[in-house]
């Protein structure tokens, strides 16, 4: 019951946390001088086209931009009456995005899901390819093994993203027939979701989540190998081996578990990484997530869509720390029955 | 017929390094305990590591034999083993770690994982080494928790190991490696991580269940009073060689070696307070204004709970203290961790407030006004700093390894602003040879010295502003024992030559007994008894004092320690007798039972 409230408690922290977030995301967008429509407005006018002009202007009153920033945000919020009463994120609507001249709800709907898609599958990748190569690594530290997980991670490093997702495109389809760009098969696009589809997806999902896993996993893995070696030398590791524990049974019964924590704890900051990296490369690759949708945005000033767009990802981060918070509070009884401590001694 | 294990000629090196251990000889029987003694860096810890083959990979055992012989646990295996663990391979190892042979580590702390419950550590060696099943195991680990001493096994079962203070720890600690029914028993200086009283318990424990089965045990220690208490056998080892052996009583009596003798007569003696020469110094001198004073000083710390709807913890480390330091004299404040004894150092240093109300005054000249350390301005506090100064228990942490020592004794002198820098740098060669070094040393990094010498280090550096008052925070605990000896030697003649006056954390009472004249005893936060050094010593009356007399293991033979005694006053302070007893709402007052002499009793 004890998790519960937690996960319960710390879900409405993270609320409280996206509601500060939220109006410094829509500060900060607002940073730059003029916004989509008076940029619009200022072209019109030089071309003459009065009638646009009007249009715009009355775009203007409807979404209130003609009032403070304060206020601007208060009703983009929903906490505040717009022109057409209480109408904003948290009533469900999202906005108005001028650039594609649609609600945001319709220019993200779809991409959303394809985002959460794309990232969890990315952050598997990081997990399952980690976890055995950073013990590896660490178990046989100082030897070929070592060098050698070592030497492929700093390439998944220091290889740029985008030149991955090129080389791996090329012999991807060359040797394997692996599908270029996109998420799906053209034919697929808008359809429901049949087992045809997913498979397409599917296949479509390998290449996108080599690039965006691989630097992640790299980075986590030289954490857990380093975190390993502290564990390995530790005075209950010896204590393991004088009690006749077998090698491996002992390294994964006692270090690995330790060296397990620090590991779930990266959850919350692996996310924000995967999700800004993917941005770009989606660009790049051409993949149908909210990536693309931002870029356009934030370089019209489209401001609900960008605004929509980045809460949605500061809500992902979000969310992925507490469900690191959730787990580590699983995985450590030192934080599950810290207070128990105190009626147990002497 | 061989003993039970046999070490001949045993040689250890690092690498390609001169050899830590050299050939090395010793053997131990059934029921027979042999101490292993000697200070850091003797080899003592290599030697019993060689014998489960767990040394650090860099290790190399470069000659020697370790034949070891189990007795014969069943029919099956008519033949007793007889096996040299130099050469065994890691399958037979296997069977012999912590089944044959078990071990009990220093620190039990840090010797058990911290996520996994002290029942799921302990049965482990059950399900590696015998057929027994899961409700079995379970069943004879709960009896061996009774057989250590837990009142309620079931619980220690289930708890995980931060949820317990250390002497409970190293209880589970000896169960796990006896719970196999070993034949032989390694602890690696079991109770050197242990307050006083636990020591005494702890040592009591494993010479019961030592009895019980009539294993062998080997003992790793670097304290005579230990041996002296548990050891049938000696052997005294220096820098990796034996330098004497012989059975406990002969080498503790008629020492041959000279290294031996050194470590006898520097090991820190409970005074003997049988010839009574007490000259009762506590009423006189009380005319002079003492150069601190503690009045009602209390300080409560809050815990900030793991998860926000629990109420903090609230710990009330220091209670109600009242006491003042002489000038030019040691006060002594004694107690186990816990017992609020280095916070009570720390706010007498001005480094933490005490709570509202407390009071800590100081006064740099006996004609001068108190001030009140809690609330100066920075001037005063800056006067303060110079007159008074810390020296700390690890030498090794308290100095920077990325300063040159004249520069860490130096520091001080510039943040003060005295003297051009050739005249500190002067001080600071005088300083050197002061505590006893040469002020070659000076351009030197601390890596460079031994543990002794870096506390000599730290004692130059906080005598830099020629305070009036040092505040030494248990300076002696983290050495050897012969080491202990010189420092105490030089903080005495120190506090001599330049008149100072010492506040003295300890929790040994034998190490303060020779530098004190006034002793406050402590425990959870009370003082629970207070006099001058040889009236406490000579007639204690309360029982955690008595507790703390009687646990201090001497080495002599023929003086072992009174557990009884220990165990009247180590345990809960709501167990104490009557008069003394803690109770929920009413602590009994400090009172004065005779001139100079406090205790917290009811009378």
């Amino acid at each position: 019951m004890e998790i519960l409230r937690f996960a319960f408690f710390r879900l409405l922290s993270m609320l409280a946390t996206l509601l500060l977030v939220s109006a410094l995301i829509f500060f900060i967008i607002n940073l730059p001088p003029g916004d989509y429509l008076s940029n619009q407005i200022a072209e019109l006018r030089a071309t003459g086209q009065a009638a646009g002009v009007a249009n715009a202007e009355f775009l203007r009153q409807e979404y209130s931009l003609d009032k403070s920033l304060p206020h601007q945000y208060l009703v983009w919020m929903g906490l505040l009456p717009g022109s057409h009463g209480f109408s904003g994120i948290l009533q469900g609507d999202f906005g108005w995005s001028f650039e594609f001249d649609q609600p945001v709800a319709d220019v993200v709907g779809q991409a959303m899901w394809m985002t959460i898609l794309v990232n969890l599958v990315a952050l598997l990748f990081v997990y399952i390819v980690a976890l055995p190569l950073g013990v590896l690594a660490a178990a046989k530290s100082r030897t070929w093994v070592d060098y050698s997980t070592s030497l492929v991670g700093y390439l998944g490093l220091a290889t740029p993203n985008f030149l991955l997702a090129l080389i791996l495109f090329y012999y991807g389809h060359r040797l394997f027939d692996l599908p270029i760009g996109g998420l799906m098969a053209p034919e697929f696009e808008g359809e429901p979701m049949s087992f045809a589809k997913l498979k397409s997806v599917l296949l479509h999902l390998i290449i996108p989540t080599f690039v965006i896993g691989t630097a992640g996993a790299a980075a986590m893995m030289q954490r857990l190998r380093a975190n390993m070696l502290d564990e390995l030398h530790k005075p209950y590791v010896t204590t393991a081996e004088a009690k006749g524990l077998p090698a491996r049974a002992r390294l994964i019964k006692y270090p690995l578990r330790v060296a397990l924590n620090p590991f779930v704890a990266d959850i919350g900051n692996l996310i924000p990484s995967l999700v800004s990296g993917s941005v770009l490369v989606s660009v790049v690759l051409g993949l149908q997530t909210i990536g693309p949708a931002l870029l356009a945005a934030l370089k019209s000033q489209d401001q609900f869509l960008a605004g929509f767009v980045l809460l949605f990802v500061a809500a992902l981060t979000l969310l992925g720390t507490v469900i690191s918070d959730v787990l580590l509070m699983l995985l450590d009884p030192r934080i599950r029955y810290g207070a128990r401590a105190g009626t147990n001694r002497s | 017929m061989n003993p039970t294990l046999t070490v001949s000629d045993l040689t250890i090196a690092f690498g390609n390094r001169p050899p830590v251990v050299d050939l090395v000889s010793f053997s131990v029987d059934r029921g027979e305990t042999l101490a292993l003694v000697g200070e850091s860096g003797s080899g003592k810890t290599l030697c019993c590591r060689s014998v489960l083959q767990i040394l650090p990979p860099t290790a190399k055992i470069l000659s020697g034999d370790i034949t070891f012989k189990g007795t014969e646990r069943s029919r099956s295996d008519e033949n007793a083993l007889i096996l040299n663990l130099a050469e065994a391979t890691e399958k037979e190892l296997l069977k012999v770690r912590g089944n044959r042979i078990a071990m009990v580590f220093q620190e039990p702390m840090r010797s058990m994982s911290p996520l996994h419950t002290i029942g799921n550590q302990v049965s482990e060696v059950l399900h590696l080494h015998s057929e027994c099943d899961a409700v079995e195991a379970k069943s004879i680990v709960l009896d061996e928790f009774d057989e250590v001493g837990f009142s309620d096994p079931e619980r220690i079962y289930n708890a995980y190991p931060f949820e317990l203070s250390g002497g409970m720890l190293q209880r589970a600690g000896i169960a796990m490696a006896t719970v196999a029914k070993p034949d032989l028993l390694i602890a690696d200086e079991p109770t050197t991580a242990l307050d006083m009283t636990t020591q005494a318990l702890v040592l009591g424990l494993l010479k019961k269940m030592q009895k019980k089965s009539a294993m062998a045990l080997i003992l790793v220690t670097h304290d005579l009073g230990v041996v002296a208490n548990l050891a049938d056998k000696v052997v005294v080892m220096n820098r990796g060689r034996v330098v004497e052996s012989g059975t406990a009583t002969r080498v503790l009596r008629d020492p041959v070696h000279g290294y031996t003798r050194m470590l006898i007569d520097s090991a820190a003696h409970m005074p003997d307070t049988d010839d009574s020469s007490l000259d009762k110094t506590g009423a006189d001198s009380e005319s002079d204004a003492p150069i601190m004073e503690l009045i009602d000083v209390s300080k409560t710390f809050k815990s900030r709970a793991s998860v926000p709807w629990r109420k903090p913890e609230i710990i009330k480390a220091v209670n109600h203290v009242d006491i003042s330091l002489k000038r030019g004299s040691t006060l002594a404040v004694v107690g186990e961790s816990g017992s609020g004894k280095s916070t009570l150092g720390r706010i007498a240093m001005g480094s933490i407030a005490p709570d509202s109300g407390g009071r800590v005054l100081f006064r740099a000249t006996e004609t001068s006004k108190g001030v009140d350390v809690t609330d100066m301005d920075g001037e005063q506090l800056s006067a303060f700093r110079r007159n008074a100064q810390m020296v700390f228990q690890d030498p090794r942490s308290s100095l920077s390894p990325r300063m040159q020592i004249v520069d860490a004794i130096c520091e001080p002198l510039e943040i003060h602003q005295l003297g051009t820098k050739s005249e500190r740098i002067d001080k600071a060669g005088q300083l050197l040879e002061r505590v006893g070094l040469d002020n070659s040393m000076m351009r030197r990094y601390p890596h460079a010295f031994s543990g002794g010498q870096r506390q000599r280090l730290s004692i130059a550096r906080a005598l830099a502003l020629e305070p009036k008052l040092l505040i030494l925070d248990e300076p002696t605990s983290a050495l050897d024992v012969s080491v202990q000896s010189q420092i105490l030697d030089l903080l005495e003649q120190l506090r001599d030559d330049l008149q100072l006056s010492y506040m003295f954390i300890s929790h040994d009472l034998a190490v303060v007994a020779r530098i004190a004249d006034e002793i406050a005893v402590m425990r959870r936060g009370f003082i629970v008894e207070r006099a001058p050094t040889d009236l406490l010593l000579a007639e204690p009356k309360h029982p955690y004092t008595r507790a703390l007399i009687a646990a201090h293991p001497e080495p002599d033979i023929n003086k072992k320690i009174d557990l009884n005694a220990v165990a009247q006053g180590a345990g809960e302070p709501d167990s104490w007798e009557d008069a003394f007893k803690f109770q929920r709402n009413e602590i009994p007052p400090l009172q004065q039972y005779a001139p100079g002499h406090w205790l917290r009793a009811r009378m």
